[in-house]
């Protein structure tokens, strides 16, 4: 038989693990808003691109065939001679005549933006012009 | 360009060598003036600018009148291409007109490339479903970039 007594008990002890368990979900959440913002703050460089580059507070030095990449904190003498890349890779869809002035023209266009959209999600898409 | 506009620019590769160019420059300049759309003509190939770096082209003549391409395709095109070449005409250099190029700036950045090579007038219902499909396409797009 459960007293009145014992579901009283039963609630207050559910109630404060339930708060303990929220502050434990919320510092959770913080850790991983704050490694996405490490992230982000180095940012991608162009594959073509050979030399120093700007991401944030920090210098990147990139070689391409050697597959070296260094950073080291940027130091006000050296502003002037680095260029800063704000690179955006567009999406380009190569089509011909006849695929646009065919009647299923629309159908193919959204098949090549989703498949391009989930290239994008994944990070697959290489550099395609030369 | 603030942050949170957007615009289509539209461009023609275009030769005057080339007798399907000015055709298609009359039909698109029409939808672009009608749309209130950039349209740019750019002149390429031997008659175009050589202060201009040529990093547009290459991408689209990849591999077009390339000997070795040609083979897998058309044996015989293949045969001709090699004739051009003893006589002393390389037609590796060439590069096919017209090419249209749609540009999508977004949010203050350059988001889509949509590239159409070739032109065929010849064949009149195709080109009307063309320039229907292009026109209809330049504008969905410009509302899409005005929206945001």
């Amino acid at each position: 038989m459960t007293s009145v007594f014992d579901i009283a008990v039963y609630y207050i002890i559910k109630s404060l693990i339930d708060v303990i368990e929220s502050f434990r979900a919320k510092r959770r959440v913080r850790g991983k808003w704050q490694k996405e913002e490490r992230r982000e703050r180095v940012r991608y460089v162009p594959p073509d691109y050979l030399g120093f580059v700007r991401c944030g507070d920090r210098v990147r030095f990139y070689n391409r065939a050697t597959r070296i990449t260094l950073d080291f904190p940027l130091v006000g003498s050296l502003e002037g001679q680095i260029t800063t890349v704000n690179y955006n890779q567009p999406t380009r869809f190569l089509v011909t005549f006849t695929d646009v002035a065919s009647e299923n023209w629309y159908e193919t266009f959204r098949h090549l933006y989703e498949m391009a959209s989930r290239l994008v999600k994944r990070g697959e898409r290489r550099h395609e012009e030369r | 360009m603030r942050r949170g506009e957007g615009v289509v620019i539209v461009t023609l590769q275009y030769s005057p060598n080339c007798k399907r160019c000015p055709y298609l420059e009359r039909l698109v300049r029409r939808i672009c003036e009608d749309l209130r759309i950039p349209f740019v003509v750019e002149r390429i190939g031997s008659v175009g600018d050589p202060r201009k770096p040529l990093i547009r082209i290459p991408f689209v003549a990849q591999d077009t009148f390339r000997v070795e391409k040609a083979r897998e395709i058309d044996p015989q095109g293949a045969v001709y291409l090699e004739r051009l070449r003893e006589l002393g005409f390389n037609p590796e250099r060439e590069i096919p007109t017209p090419v249209l190029i749609i540009d999508v700036h977004k949010r203050g950045k350059f988001f889509d490339r949509i590239i159409i090579r070739g032109f065929d007038p010849s064949d009149r219902e195709k080109v009307r479903s063309f320039i229907e499909n292009l026109g209809s396409l330049l504008e969905s797009l410009k509302e899409v970039v005005m929206s945001e």
